[in-house]
């Protein structure tokens, strides 16, 4: 059992992992906010800030971005003035589940948790990227800079095959279970019991969406129609697609007349913009995108599949939209595009598949109109295009901050 | 059956000018009775833009993707016309492929695997060693794409063998008996190629054996996903069978579970050949144009025998080369290519499971 597991950080070795264990389980809770979780945060962003080599890697900068001390200070603004004089506490352990592949979201589940005041532990997988490599360098040198021992030894980042007893191990000492997804995922670990005091968050495979208004993309200015496909870009093709909250429908909102013309517009600009930033897919994806397609060719009267010139992406314009339309979604810049005459006859598509509306040109009496009638369940984030992978402590309808925390309830 | 001009006494005589006339009017006749047959089909048709209602080559003929067999039921005739069902080894987590074969096209499959085979082998049925357990074709309403490879093969051997137990080990006693029995004879051995090289290649090895199968034939196929990943190529194959086994005369073969019957052989020049019923093109993995002869890309696979199913134009995930056509110095006509891999598996990233393991 020893031997299975693999210690990312602190740098132990992995034959050590019970020890620490015990050490992280022995340390009291740090307060909410600690001025040493803060500046731990600040030190790891400020590592991958300044070295330029690192600037290839937009997730990544991405993530230092949200670690600065300003942006962390700004969530602990929010959360004192939420709190309003309450006691918050932190829970204790937190037990991390990070996915496979948008690998750089364990970061923000822990360092929530560490501004709670937590002892962490962590499981990635076996599957990283470099950005988690670089991320985990940066982490285990800041570990060994002597002030912050007291969040190295309440940390333990671990890689380890499927394994059950481990996950029990582990499961059994944590007073809070967090899994990042996938549903197998989910439907594994739930099988394996918590300690009862414990609660568990759980942030299941979801779907998005792109509602974009059609005469607003055919209006706008040169410029603001640049922002629109950079930011477009973003959301869709830093992870490939495969972020939840990457868009893979689109939904045009407008008559058909400006819609064909937003279409063609907004295509031919996220097209340009993919052959100018050198956007190569690999080859396998671009087969599973076509097989795809052509699934949904297949499966509907009245679709319509157009390869751009350039065969960088595939759209396929579906008469609707359902749960099986969703799920059979491949990811690797595959569009699926439904047209609409008004905003408000979307909310009949939606279901508790859908997270994240990434919008564009609607007013905020819309979108406040919109979500007063989303049905059960559905759809937890409506933000600009641009933010699909902008990380907030509130994800999937629940703010972590309060998750990784408990009142204490005081009655004079 | 209808007379057919593909079907003369011999498998590989048509060459360019004749044949690409004829597959095309072929392909373009079977095109127009799936649009009619399986709905599918004609919406996708309908759905792609550009779709010529008869193709004026085969570059121009609508292709599908081999994995959309994993994602759609595609058949052209009614349930109970359904003879068999076919399925391929999907990796773990995938759904397999399925095809479905009516009387006529199992019996047009079967019809070219002989043509093909026995200008290999001879107009005689040979002793056969089955490189596989017996239990491997159990299942006979299912037919997994190992099982129909030994069946279709085993119509071209008598007195067959199965070399190994259910265990996948290797019957040495067996096979010294079935040697003593046809001592002197040739030997028809057929297996799957990785089956060959892990359990009896390997158990040659390990078990220290002296083996000489002398005047045999092994046939193979099935796929060299498995041994590329262990750099084993066709040529050091045929290199260690033949030092090890003592096996003289080698053919490899491509061909696909969508696509049964219309397989490609390898001549003694070491070249796959597409016969007459069949055809190749070779495509770039991303623009999907048409490459020329001897660039590599992906590989579409045309066959003349799917009738029940719409699947005589496929796109591969095999990446291989046209060498060229009709000049091989073997002396078949047809084009004649190399296969040099498989693309790479898409690891897409996203928030998928974290503990769903690749390797089945």
């Amino acid at each position: 059992m020893d031997s299975a597991v693999n210690v990312l950080a602190p740098q132990v070795p992995d034959s050590e992992w019970q020890s620490h264990l015990r050490t992280l389980t022995e340390q009291a809770p740090l307060q909410p906010f600690a001025p040493i979780t803060l500046d731990f945060i600040d030190r790891v962003s400020q590592r991958i800030l300044q070295d330029q080599s690192l600037r290839q890697f937009p997730e990544l900068m991405a993530v230092a971005y949200w670690m600065r001390r300003s942006s962390i200070r700004k969530i602990q603004q929010e959360m004192l003035e939420q709190m309003q004089g309450r006691v918050y506490q932190p829970r204790g352990i937190v037990l991390h589940f990070a996915p496979s592949n948008v690998d750089t979201i364990f970061i923000y589940s822990w360092f929530l948790s560490v501004l709670a005041g937590n002892s962490n532990i962590l499981r990635l997988s076996a599957r990283r990227g470099d950005q988690v490599s670089i991320l985990l360098a940066s982490i285990n040198e800041v570990f060994e800079t002597e002030p912050f021992k007291p969040v190295r030894d309440r940390t333990l980042i671990v890689c380890y095959e499927h394994d059950t007893e481990i996950t029990q191990e582990f499961s059994r000492r944590c007073q809070v279970r967090v899994i990042w997804g996938g549903d197998e995922t989910i439907r594994h670990v739930r099988s394996i019991p918590l300690n009862p005091l414990a609660t568990e968050l759980a942030f299941a495979d979801r779907f998005s969406s792109a509602v974009l208004k059609s005469a607003a993309v055919l209006n706008a200015s040169q410029e603001d129609f640049t922002e629109l496909v950079h930011h477009f870009y973003n959301d869709a093709f830093w992870f490939d697609q495969m972020a939840c909250s990457s868009p893979r429908l689109v939904m045009w909102i407008g008559s058909p007349e400006e819609t064909i013309a937003a279409q063609q517009r907004f295509w031919s600009g996220v097209e340009t913009h993919l052959q100018e930033i050198g956007y190569e897919p690999l080859a396998a994806v671009r087969i599973r995108r076509l097989a795809t397609a052509y699934y949904y060719g297949s499966e509907l009267e009245n679709v319509s599949i157009s390869e751009q010139r350039t065969a960088l992406l595939t759209r396929v314009a579906l008469p609707c939209i359902n749960e099986r339309l969703r799920e059979m979604h491949c990811g690797g810049g595959l569009f699926l595009e439904v047209s609409f005459p008004a905003l408000q006859k979307i909310t009949a598509t939606l279901t508790q598949k859908d997270q994240t509306l990434t919008v564009y040109g609607f007013s905020l009496e819309e979108l406040t109109s919109l979500a007063g009638s989303l049905p059960r369940r559905s759809v937890d984030r409506v933000v600009p295009v641009g933010q699909a992978l902008m990380f907030t402590s509130t994800w999937d309808g629940t703010n972590l901050l309060w998750a990784f925390t408990r009142e204490v309830l005081i009655v004079s | 059956m209808v007379e057919d001009p593909f079907f003369g006494d011999q498998p590989y005589n048509l060459r360019a000018s004749a044949k690409a006339e004829l597959l095309l009017s072929a392909l373009n006749s079977l095109m127009a009775h799936h649009r009619r047959a399986c709905i599918p089909f004609q919406r996708l048709l309908q759905a792609l833009p550009n779709v010529p209602v008869t193709a004026g080559s085969l570059a121009e003929l609508p292709m599908l993707p081999v994995q959309l067999f994993k994602l759609q039921t595609l058949s052209s005739v009614p349930q109970h016309q359904i003879y068999r069902q076919l399925t391929s080894s999907g990796t773990t987590g995938q759904r397999p492929s399925r095809i479905f074969l009516d009387r006529e096209t199992a019996a047009l499959q079967t019809r070219a695997l002989v043509m093909i085979v026995k200008s290999y082998l001879g107009p005689h049925r040979l002793p056969m060693i089955i490189v596989d357990a017996r239990d491997t074709i159990q299942n006979r309403s299912e037919f997994s794409a190992r099982a129909l490879g030994i069946l279709g093969f085993s119509n071209f051997g008598r007195d067959h063998f199965y070399l190994l137990d259910e265990g996948m080990r290797v019957n040495w006693d067996g096979l010294g008996r079935f040697l003593e029995k046809h001592r002197g004879q040739k030997i028809f051995v057929f297996g799957f190629t990785f089956i060959l090289w892990r359990y009896f290649y390997k158990a040659v090895l390990d078990e220290g054996h002296v083996l000489d199968l002398g005047e045999s034939v092994l046939i193979h196929g099935g796929g060299w996903k498995k041994l590329h990943d262990q750099q084993v190529d066709n040529l050091t194959f045929n290199q260690l069978f033949r030092r090890h086994l003592g096996i003289r005369q080698i053919h490899n073969y491509y061909g696909m579970v969508e696509q049964v019957g219309s397989i490609y052989m390898e001549c003694e020049k070491g070249y796959l050949h597409a016969p007459n019923y069949a055809d190749i093109l070779v495509r770039n993995p991303v623009t999907l144009s048409v490459v020329p002869h001897g660039e590599r890309g992906l590989i579409q696979t045309f066959s003349t025998l799917p009738q029940s199913y719409p699947g005589n134009s496929l796109l591969t995930e095999d990446v291989g080369v046209v060498i060229s056509e009709d000049d091989c110095p073997c002396g078949r006509y047809g084009k004649y290519f190399v296969i040099e891999g498989r693309l790479p598996a898409a690891e897409l990233r996203g928030c998928s499971d974290t503990f769903v393991t690749n390797d089945g």
